[in-house]
Formats: C-alpha cells, structure tokens, sequence
C-alpha cells in the first residue's frame, strides 16, 4: 500500500519512553511508506527533544507518558504540541486516552490537532492524522477543530490525579454533559475567581463531537448581566 | 423588480434555525446550538443580522444566540424573546453574552415579548406572531390558563406565520405543546399554511396523545409539506404516533424530515448523497441528512419548497424504504 504517494515527508521521528512499544510503532510507520527514526532519550527539556526531532525527521509520532521509561519529565502532549507550534506534523498516539484526555491531554489540546487511541493507531490512520495535521498547520481546520467563541460555567472544582481540575458546562456544545479541563488552563490572572458559578468566554471548537477532542484557548471573564437589559 | 423573500431552514440537528431575507432584511426564527448558523452566515455573506426572533429559551432554540452574540463578526440590531421565568443557566449566559454584545454594538436591543398581535413588515415579506396571546404571556411558564391547564415554557412557544407577496407560506411552531396549541386554536382556529415546521422536532407534546395532536394540528394547517427539524437518534424522533396522526389528517402531505431518523433506517447511506440544497447542514457531517436543509420561496403566488422534493422521495425509497413517512395512516 503505497499511501505516502501523495505525502511529501519521508522521515517520521518516533518518540516512546517503551522500547518494545517504540519498535512496533516504527512497523507501522514502515509499514505506511514512510522511513521510521526512533528517538533515544533521555531528553531534560521539551525543547531540546524538539531541536532533536526537527534535526532528524520531517514528522513525529508521539508517545503521550513519557516519564516512566525514563524518557522525558514532560508529556507527548506537551512535545507534539511544541512541535504542531513550529509548523512541524506530529502527532500524539496513546492507550492511556480515556485516562488523560480531560487533564494531561486537554493542556495541549489546542495545538494538537490527532489523539490516536494506539489500538487504533494503523498505517493508514497515522497516515491520515499526518495528513489532517499538516492541513491544520497551513490553516486549513477541519469544521471540527475550528473555534468559536463560546461561554460556559463552572459547575464543579476538584482534583484529579493531583491536579486542580474544573467541570464546565458550553450549552452551544450540550448543556447536559461537563467537560473537564485542567484549571492552570484558566490564565493565572482570572484564576482566583475560576470558582463554582462563575462564567467565562473562550474560543472553543464546538463542532467537536466528542467531550476529549475539545480544545479551549484565549479565555475571558464573562461579563455580568447588564441590570437594566430587562432580562433580570 | 424586486426578488421575493426567502426563507431557508436549517438542518441543525435537533434543535430550530431559519433565515429569511427579505431584500437587504435579515430575519432569524431560533438559533439552534452548534455552529451550522453561523456557517450558514458566512456562506451567504451576513454579517448583520436585523432581527432574531427566539421561540422559547430551550438550549435547541435559543444555544446558537450565544455563539452568534459572543461572535465578533456578527452585528445583531434587535432580539425578541419572551421571558424565561425559571431564569436558568441558559439565561444567566444569554445575558451575559448580551451584555458582551452590547460592548461592541451598543445600539442592540432585547425585547421581552415575543405574543400574538406583534408582527414584523419586510418588503415583500411579513411575520406574524400567532402565540401566546399576552395573556397566556403574562401568566408565564408554571402558571395555569384560563381552562386550568397547566402553561409550560413549551406551552409558550411562539408560532410564528412567515407570508411572502402576502401569501401564506410557512407556520414555524416551535415547541408548543397541547396547551399551547388549544391556547392558539382559541384566537387562531385556522393557522393555515403549505408548509409547517411541526413541533417539537416530531417528538411528544407534553402529556397528551401525540396522534390527536399531530392530526389535530395538520387539520388546522392543512399543510402541503411537513417539516420535522430533528437530529438522527435524538429522542428517537420523530414519533411513529405523531407521524400516524399527521397521515390521517393530511394523507398526501410530503414529509420531510431534515436527518434520517433511525426509525427510518438503521444506517445512513454509505456514499454522499446528491439530492440536497447546497447549503449548511448539520447531518452532512455523518450523511446523515434526509431532506436536509430546505428553501422556502414564493413564486407567482405558489409556495415553493427545494430541493426537489421528488428527489427526496427518490432518496427515500431507495435509501429508506420503510421509512415513516412512506407508511399509509
């Protein structure tokens, strides 16, 4: 299957903290047309393991957790995302995706553009993330990575796996169901007042059909009601 | 000489959306969530928007108004909505966005009342509002008729006659339930219209038998076509009770819903279908569109509905022969 023929990239930097998992990956990619270099760490800093990629290859596939092999402080979320930032395609492929969708992943969401569940993560599926990447960082969004200016309300705080997290409910993407996101997301200048009840704007891809593929960039707080609108 | 109005409603999935220009006016009848209206927007070169007109304040009438509030490309000059004595979450926002909107247009004005007796004038075109009369308004959702039946926020729907080249052309109906819809009989017994945009995206009326309703409504109406503004396999709509009671009042009527219901097909077409109007619509995102998005027009005093409309039915008996809408009452 030559699914590359309309691809232009050649080199695919494969980064896993999991040497066996790293290998079967590199088949895959092999396997799709492209010429697989996987990356050894360990790699201190994000943007050294970014300096290493570009050097190296023309596209990236990534590990989401990172630290256990010894790999990496930082998560794929983080590297693909610096990666995606610099016009560079790359791609986040993971089994932990129920797990870390609504905190690690969500952080990042903005700037990556594919969350491949590994068991789903074939040659021609990473060849089509690859792709829809690429489109994303020459402009082309598709409908439901574009965002739109939305507001929503906090309907909970807590932590999750140790980190502050808030429950959130958009009405323009449904009003019954919360989204979780992490809350050092919300800009550290309205932070203090990220409190149940409170309402904020932000650009929100609400084409998403599901909760883990929402992004949320360039917060605000929402205004209060004007009390001579003739709503109240 | 100048072109007639035309109004497009919109599959949104479950929920309402329609626009009518008339000339340079722009009318908007609810504002389903999601972001098919303002695609809708775009495509057709609006950025201003004259009026919008909001049926009640569920999240599938009222959710798109936010987005395009808070949208800082759209100028909205006016909005009509009756008012939401629960004042929720979703009015907690809509006020909020309000207030947003208001920062970069101040001219922008929101109108608490949306009753029967109001209307709104274009150059060929004229809305009429149908329902709730003021009283039924005054007393507000949780408050009992004059019959003793009990008033709902869907009781409240506005229902609005949309008239082009003083023909009536389409009812939009809204949510509105038994109560409403014996409230509306009351001052209105003849709604009359070729085309109705049903209630409730074809789902139940509040408690009472969704087949009485159905025929109840169409035997007012007589419609020629049936609009069920739905979502696939949200609420499982539209109900096979409501469809029944449509056949049995208007039994050569064209029912077109805007998604394939899951009634009607178990599974959307495998390749793209080629009988839709080339405009936004939500279910071509899963070719889940059945009819789809719909124009409604008026030509030398006919009331015109595309896409061709026997195109869809061509699209249903190959792609759904069973569907609901094919079944006799």
């Amino acid at each position: 299957m030559t699914v590359t023929q309309d691809f232009a990239l050649r080199d695919v930097a494969i980064i896993d903290d999991d040497a066996n998992q790293a290998l079967v990956t590199s088949e895959i990619v092999s396997h799709a047309g492209f010429n697989p270099i996987v990356l050894e760490g360990p790699f201190k800093k994000v943007d050294k393991l970014v300096t290493a990629v570009r050097t190296r290859a023309q596209a990236a596939v990534c590990d989401h957790r990172l630290r256990y092999g010894g790999f990496a402080d930082f998560t794929g979320a983080e590297a693909t995302a610096k990666l995606v930032s610099v016009g560079f395609p790359a791609i986040l492929v993971t089994q932990f995706a129920e797990q870390d969708y609504d905190v690690s992943i969500r952080r990042w969401r903005d700037k990556v553009p594919i969350v491949l569940p590994r068991a789903e993560a074939d040659a021609q599926r990473i060849t089509q993330a690859l792709v829809q990447c690429q489109a994303e960082i020459q402009g082309k969004h598709a409908p439901d990575r574009q965002p739109h200016r939305v507001i929503f309300e906090i309907v909970d705080r807590s932590a999750e796996a140790g980190e502050d997290v808030l429950d959130v409910i958009i009405p323009e993407w449904d009003s019954d169901t919360a989204v979780r996101l992490p809350s050092r997301l919300i800009p550290s200048r309205f932070r203090r007042k990220a409190k149940i009840g409170a309402l904020f704007i932000a650009d929100v891809n609400i084409e998403a059909q599901q909760s883990s593929d929402l992004f949320f960039e360039n917060f605000e707080l929402a205004p209060p009601p004007d009390p001579n609108d003739g709503l109240g | 000489m100048m072109a007639s109005a035309e109004a497009i409603v919109f599959d949104v999935g479950h929920g309402n959306c329609a626009i009518i220009r008339d000339d340079a006016l722009v009318t908007l009848i609810d504002a389903a969530r999601g972001n098919t209206v303002v695609r809708a927007l775009q495509r057709l070169g609006i950025t201003a928007i004259d009026r919008i007109l909001i049926s009640h304040a569920d999240n599938d009438h009222v959710g798109g108004l936010l987005t395009l509030l808070l949208d800082r490309r759209i100028h909205i000059r006016d909005i009509y909505v009756n008012s939401d004595a629960e004042k929720g979450r979703a009015w907690r926002m809509l006020r909020s966005a309000l207030a947003d909107a208001r920062r970069r247009d101040p001219q922008l004005q929101i109108h608490v009342g949306l009753t029967m007796d109001m209307s709104f004038q274009g150059a060929t075109s004229r809305i009429e509002v149908l329902a709730p009369s003021p009283e039924v308004a005054m007393g507000g959702v949780g408050s009992t008729d004059l019959h003793g039946r009990r008033i709902t926020a869907n009781s409240m729907s506005a229902v609005l006659l949309l008239s082009i080249d003083n023909v009536s052309a389409a009812l939009f109906c809204a949510d509105i339930d038994d109560a409403g819809l014996r409230n509306l009989f009351e001052e209105v017994p003849q709604p009359r219209a070729p085309v109705v945009v049903f209630p409730h995206h074809g789902g139940l009326p509040g408690r009472a038998d969704p087949e009485a309703f159905a025929r109840d409504l169409c035997n007012a109406v007589q419609p020629r076509i049936v609009i069920f503004s739905l979502g696939r396999g949200v609420h499982d709509n539209p109900h096979p009770a409501i469809i029944r009671g449509v056949r049995q009042a208007v039994p050569g009527a064209h029912i077109a819903c805007t998604q394939l219901s899951t009634h009607c097909s178990a599974s959307v077409p495998a390749v793209a279908v080629s009988h839709l109007l080339d405009a936004p619509a939500k279910g071509l995102l899963r070719n889940a569109c059945c009819a789809g998005t719909l124009s409604i027009r008026v030509e030398k005093g006919v009331v015109l509905v595309g896409p061709d409309l026997r195109s869809h039915a061509t699209f249903v008996t190959r792609n759904a022969p069973t569907a609901l809408c094919r079944a006799t009452a």
